[in-house]
């Protein structure tokens, strides 16, 4: 196995082992990076030579037994969101042009200080402000989109470019990007991981979390981002764990072959030992409103200056949206921050009866490139944006921990993700479930096939 | 007429010709819709003159935004605080004398 093909956590047995120096996995990541990044573009930038520079410091630190922990050398990505003192933070954006972050970021101080190295930037949706990411590709096929908008973080773990990256997730920017391109991604509880230097969508939904190839990894970097510094434990029994199934909203307009897999994926926690419970999810007819009712003037806020100054410079869909966000009266902001209420409320009052959520990820696959809308069986048709982040999105107004675990492919063989949903604080039992179903996988961790 | 949705690579695949001020005829609108010229000066008023060019096409974003973001006005809110003034996990009410809830926690709510 090349080094670049190993989990994190393999990685770091490995270098613990000293089997394996954190410049050769480095070099090996990069070299893999450099052969995939023509057809995928997952990176504004690789940062080389700094890369090597880090990991050979590291490997100088293991050898003289001052070890860090498991990401102590581990080639890694940020969502070029992510402010790193001395580099760029271009948010994929013209309007970021000549910025150079004047301080770290609390995320990349912390995963400086757990001795990770950092490889690069990697694409977004232009602000995050999209569910595609168009400058990057699927890494499963290059047809497909990468999902967003940290689609170059789930591109580059799973083609192997890097071996785990941070994103952020608004609507489920993390979750949609990880399950399309067959990653784990997890988006922890909403202020659980500091989030400043970290350039904003949306104040009050956004989230900053890790994509990784296995829950294990992710539970690793959240460790690190945490403070926590040990990961979960997981024996892999689930008895007495209660696994809401969604009798609304979550299996209503999903492809068959993602349902199909994630009804499958449940009966394998049951064999695990959990039960199965039906539940409700509520308030389902406001969703769409709360999230765009917070979302919209939030982010045209945030864009107030710039938007005046250099509108010609944003993407023509990011622009439209910034510049209409304008009308959205106050009234209407103030609705959505009271039905959030009701709705985290109601959501409280449901997880009473179970422990986690498990559902769909996203409805449907990985769309072509050019594909803007999908026509669901009932004969409703939906953008693709708008059918991605559908599902995602509660976890974002509710501020709930939200996993999304590969669960096999379609029948074109794009992967499928099933998400777990659990309580705020609550990430101990989303990361139990997803590392128990995930063991039971021989493909558990597996890159991307060469694409297409 | 207004882009069936949000998708920003829909309306970013919108040619602001096909949105001219002349076919939002004023019976055209619905009633609690901006017509283009009312959008722009609510764009005036918050201070984003709008480029020419540019009305129909934010017009029509905002008008199906409203549509959405308007479905709220059917709850009947009574005493509902707004989320950023309520705790993300319910605070137990406490004996008098014992700590409060550490900020840090507090923080990650």
């Amino acid at each position: 196995m090349r080094p670049f093909e190993l989990t994190l956590a393999d990685a770091a047995a490995a270098i613990r082992a000293k089997d394996l120096s954190p410049v050769e996995l480095t070099d090996s990541v990069l070299a893999r990076a450099e052969e995939v990044e023509g057809r995928l573009h997952a990176f504004v930038g690789v940062l080389a030579e700094r890369a090597r520079a880090d990991a050979a410091r590291a490997a100088q630190e293991i050898a003289a037994g001052r070890s860090r922990g498991p990401l102590h050398g581990i080639p890694m990505g940020l969502k070029d969101l992510v402010d790193v003192k001395g580099l760029p933070t271009t948010a994929s954006s013209a309007v970021r042009e000549g910025h150079v972050a004047d301080a770290d970021s609390t995320v990349a101080t912390r995963l400086a200080d757990a001795g990770a190295v950092l490889l690069g930037k990697t694409h977004t949706h232009e602000f995050a402000y999209g569910l595609t990411t168009p400058q990057s590709r699927n890494a499963w096929d290059t047809g497909r989109v990468a999902g967003g908008s940290s689609g170059g973080s789930a591109v580059a773990v799973a083609a192997g470019a890097a071996t785990f990256a941070l994103g952020t997730d608004t609507g489920g920017s993390i979750r949609v990007p990880a399950s399309l391109n067959g990653v784990v991604g997890l988006k922890p509880t909403y202020g659980l991981i500091p989030r400043d230097g970290v350039t904003s969508l949306s104040w009050s939904l956004d989230h900053v979390g890790p994509l990784a190839r296995t829950v294990r990894d992710a539970d690793l970097v959240l460790a690190a981002l945490t403070g926590r510094g040990v990961p979960y434990d997981s024996d892999g029994d689930l008895t007495g764990l209660r696994v809401g199934v969604p009798r609304t909203h979550y299996f209503d307009r999903v492809a068959p072959d993602v349902e199909a897999a994630v009804r499958e994926a449940t009966e394998r926690l049951r064999d695990l030992g959990a039960a199965l419970v039906d539940v409700e999810i509520p308030l389902t007819r406001y969703i769409q409103a709360v999230q765009w009712g917070l979302m919209i003037p939030e982010a045209t806020a945030y864009h107030e200056r710039t938007l005046r100054t250099t509108p010609e410079l944003y993407a023509p869909d990011v622009r439209a949206l910034l510049e209409a966000g304008e009308l959205v009266l106050a009234g209407d902001y103030l609705r959505a921050q009271r039905a959030r209420t009701l709705m985290r409320r109601a959501w409280a009052r449901m997880m009473e009866g179970v422990d986690v959520v498990a559902a769909p990820t996203v409805p449907l696959t990985a769309a072509r490139v050019d594909q803007h809308s999908v026509q669901w069986a009932d004969g409703s048709v939906e953008s693709v944006s708008d059918s991605y982040v559908r599902l995602s999105s509660p976890a974002n107004i509710t501020g709930a921990p939200a996993l999304t675990v590969p669960v096999g492919q379609d029948g074109a063989g794009l992967p499928i993700g099933m998400q777990l949903i659990g309580r705020p604080l609550e990430e101990r039992t989303v990361l139990r479930v997803g590392r128990a179903y995930e063991e039971t996988r021989t493909d558990a961790g597996r890159l991307a096939p060469e694409p297409r | 007429m207004p882009p069936e949705d949000l998708a920003p690579e829909d309306l970013s695949s919108q040619d602001p010709e096909d949105l001219s001020s002349e076919d939002l005829a004023p019976e055209d609108v619905a009633p609690d819709e901006l017509a283009p010229d009312q959008a722009a000066q609510w764009a005036r008023r918050a201070g984003l003159p709008l480029e020419p060019g540019r009305t129909d096409l934010v017009t029509a974003t905002a008008n199906h935004i409203h549509a959405v973001v308007s479905t709220l006005r059917e709850l009947d809110f009574g005493d509902v605080p707004p989320a950023f003034d309520t705790p993300l996990v319910p605070v137990a009410p406490q004996a008098p004398g014992t700590p409060s809830v550490p900020e840090a926690r507090h923080e990650a709510l």
